[in-house]
């Protein structure tokens, strides 16, 4: 029992005790003393008083004495034994000073805490070189895994998204972590392919269709747990053009003999049959040489890319166009060559051109090439990779040609390329692999898949349109660095009221897209996860008041963070965004305040704090939070449709009013 | 009625548009290569040039891109004639200045009209 107080204390303990023992002893003594002298007929008067004041004496100094060595042990030995053991335990080295008297055992803590120290500064060292090289080596495979081409999806063992990269978001619009992969892709070929896998495969080849009816080839491997998928492009497989054909043939068949009667005179229904067939002769050329020559080159390029080796004369935009870049920009600097050697000094520029596409311009001051010199350039074979393709092959395998233009002073070779679909690249990879290892998803709180979202509108009405909406989801807990940011043209004047807060003007939404354009994107990223807004039901209201317009159905659950707010604190505190940020230690930037995307990820960082603050008062799922937070009504609506709550204990309905603007003092 | 200049080294399709353009009552002319045909358009300085791009000497689009480069001869319209189709030559030639672009074959109601609206531009 006494192992449990401290040393000190129970070296007090044991002087107090030698302290008391001897005083007993001392007293016996005494006590045995005076009963001899009694017995022996000596009056207590007289024998008393001298024993008494030999037992003061001998008590006191035995006091005196038993204190002064008890204090001199403490502060020498318990107190600094206590102090050395503190600073092993935390890792300080002891202050020689303190133990002078534990004779070798300050020394010996001393050599022990720097000895620990130096294995701990190694440790750390070590830990942290060999962190720098898996970071090194994760920067490495992220850039080889993020620009090589294709698309790579990685999935669990349930067939969701744990990680993909850009090319894979590009190819499977709305790809996202955490969501079944088979709903990108039309039904069959994946699980073709997995059977194939299970069969023994390694790794087997694919094609399949998405969603959106693109045809896709690929290889899927097994890995770990789950699946990798490789997907690339697949043009489509042009089918020989036998209509055309068949209708040139007929054309000339029936022309040639026809031809043979103009020796005569021709009657009258000849000569129309003539001019029929000859009208259809051509159109089926037409039509067979548009089929020829719709091919569209596969390859993507960065602007940068072919711009290698030129001379730009602002900074190259961050655009990918549907270009090899290897035979493009070996054609334009060979280009480039031939100009220096006539004495100019070309500069490129990037130009717009039609939509959808952009020029490629080599620009310089003086007088234009003539085309009889710019063709001989063409005829010449730029690419020592493909040292049998001219320039002209590059231009046409491209669907593109080049010319001069000249105006004032200025010359330059004009060179249309179309624009790569998909050009919002956005991160290069996005993964989270402790996604499958965090088993299925459930309606905990902790568990949802949630899209955390807010709007800058014209306005506090309902009937007020959006000018900005942005989203970040959220996987099991974690933030998945997938983001959607949008300015939206409201198709009606901003008030100047509304874009002083948040600083969006008529002007920067003039080339936006419309409400029908943003939505219908939103809600592809939105698709099957919560939605979480500040304040839910203003948000919620403008997104279902405008699915009539869009064609977008929100149907989503919804949790509102000013009721969590009010589920974690009561009623009678503030709950605006800022309040709630400040209470939880998150700061927003002043800059994104009022900002779409600074004021979703301020509450989306609010909701992962809100969520251990909730399970602490024992709400642990999504219908607790709703049922919980439906005792604040008075303070706010539930933005939830009028649904049955599954899941938890409680199946009562969830229904709640949706648009209002609640009371003051909680709009974001 | 205009004075046109035929360039087309294609002898079968000069041949229908000799018959083409007498029977609509212009006075024309035609070269079958495009050598000394800038010079022949600042002699005769006819209203429209019928111009094959894919002449055997010279490029059409050389002869246009000449045409334009001089002041005198802004007035002469050009209409360009190919077998290569594509939109790009198309953009290509009327880049360089020729008034118009037509793609072989053509029904000659169709190049009826282009000229027509050529001429009473």
């Amino acid at each position: 029992m006494l192992t449990r107080l401290s040393l000190r204390l129970r070296v007090l303990l044991i002087f107090a005790g030698l302290a008391c023992a001897v005083l007993a002893a001392v007293i016996l003594g005494l006590w045995v003393q005076a009963r001899r002298l009694m017995t022996a007929g000596v009056g207590a008067d007289i024998a008393l008083d001298p024993i008494l004041q030999a037992g003061l004496i001998a008590g006191f100094g035995v006091l005196a004495l038993v204190t002064g060595v008890w204090f001199l042990f403490d502060r020498n030995v318990a107190r600094p034994i206590e102090v050395l053991a503190g600073g092993l335990r935390t890792g300080q080295v002891p202050d020689p000073d303190e133990a002078r008297y534990l004779a070798d055992l300050g020394p010996a803590a001393r050599d022990a805490a720097e000895a620990r120290a130096r294995s701990a500064e190694a440790l750390a060292e070590a830990v942290q070189e060999h962190a720098a090289e898996l970071g090194r080596e994760k920067v490495t495979l992220e850039s080889i895994l993020a620009d090589f081409g294709a698309g790579a999806v990685m999935t669990d063992a349930q067939g969701r998204v744990v990680f993909y990269n850009a090319s894979a978001a590009r190819l499977l619009p709305g790809l996202a972590l955490d969501r079944a992969l088979d709903r990108h892709i039309v039904p069959g070929a994946l699980e073709a392919a997995a059977a194939r896998l299970a069969a023994g495969a390694e790794a087997t080849d694919l094609v399949c269709l998405t969603a959106e009816g693109a045809r896709l080839s690929g290889r899927m491997r097994r890995i770990d747990n789950g699946t990798l998928l490789i997907l690339r492009d697949r043009a489509p497989d042009r089918p020989a053009p036998r209509d055309a054909m068949e209708a040139l043939r007929r054309h000339a068949a029936t022309l040639v003999p026809m031809l043979d009667a103009l020796d005569g005179p021709i009657p009258p229904a000849l000569a129309q049959a003539i001019r029929d067939e000859g009208q259809g002769l051509a159109q089926a050329t037409r039509r067979m040489s548009e089929i020829m020559s719709a091919d569209a080159p596969t390859g993507r390029a960065l602007l940068a890319e072919l711009a290698t080796g030129l001379d730009p004369a602002e900074a190259v935009p961050r655009l990918s166009v549907l270009a090899e870049a290897g035979p493009m920009n070996a054609l334009l600097r060979t280009l480039d060559e031939r100009l220096r050697a006539d004495a100019v000094a070309p500069r490129l520029r990037i130009g717009r051109g039609d939509p959808g596409e952009v020029h490629l311009l080599l620009e310089w001051q003086g007088s234009s090439v003539p085309m009889d010199r710019l063709e001989g350039w063409l005829h010449a074979t730029p690419d020592t990779g493909q040292p049998d393709l001219t320039g002209n092959q590059i231009l046409a395998a491209h669907g593109t040609g080049i010319w001069p233009e000249a105006a004032e002073g200025t010359a330059r070779l004009v060179l249309p390329l179309r624009l790569a679909p998909g050009q919002a690249g956005g991160a290069g990879l996005t993964y989270d692999f402790a996604l499958s290892s965090r088993g299925a998803a459930s309606s905990r709180l902790a568990d949802l898949t949630c899209v955390v979202f807010d709007t800058e509108t014209t306005g506090l009405a309902t009937t007020d349109r959006i000018v900005q909406i942005a989203g970040v989801r959220i996987a099991r807990g974690r933030l998945t660095g997938e983001r959607f940011e949008t300015l939206v043209n409201p198709g009606r004047p901003i008030p100047p009221g509304a874009s002083a807060i948040h600083r969006i003007t008529d002007q920067m939404v003039a080339d936006a897209p419309d409400m029908t354009a943003a939505l219908t994107a939103f809600h592809h990223f939105a698709e099957d996860a919560v939605l979480i807004a500040h304040n839910a039901p203003f948000d919620m209201g403008l997104l279902r008041a405008a699915a009539a317009e869009t064609g977008a159905h929100f149907d989503n659950r919804v949790l509102d963070t000013v009721l969590l707010s009010a589920v974690v604190w009561g009623g009678s505190v503030p709950h605006t965004l800022d309040a709630l940020t400040q209470r939880l230690g998150i700061t927003i930037p002043p800059e994104d305040r009022h900002t779409a995307m600074g004021d979703t990820v301020a509450t989306a960082e609010a909701f992962l704090r809100l969520i251990p603050a909730l399970e602490a008062k024992g709400i642990e799922r999504f219908e607790q939070a709703v049922i919980e937070g439906r005792r604040h009504r008075r303070l706010i609506a539930d933005a939830n449709l009028p649904i049955t709550a599954t899941g938890g204990g409680d199946q009562s309905s969830i229904s709640g009013a949706e648009g209002s603007r609640g009371t003051t003092g909680v709009v974001s | 009625m205009a004075e046109i200049l035929v360039i087309e080294d294609e002898d079968n399709i000069a041949v229908a548009l000799d018959f083409l353009l007498t029977r609509d009552g212009h006075r024309h002319a035609r070269m079958a290569t495009g050598k000394g045909a800038v010079a022949r358009i600042r002699d005769t300085h006819p209203d429209l040039v019928l111009l094959d791009v894919m002449l055997p000497d010279v490029s059409g689009y050389q002869i246009v891109q000449d045409v334009r480069a001089d002041p005198a001869l802004k007035d002469v319209r050009v209409l360009m004639m190919t077998a290569r189709g594509s939109v790009v030559e198309r953009r290509k030639g009327l880049a360089l200045g020729a008034d118009g672009f037509i793609a072989k074959p053509f029904e000659l109601n169709e190049l009826r009209a282009e000229m027509a609206r050529l001429l009473d531009a």
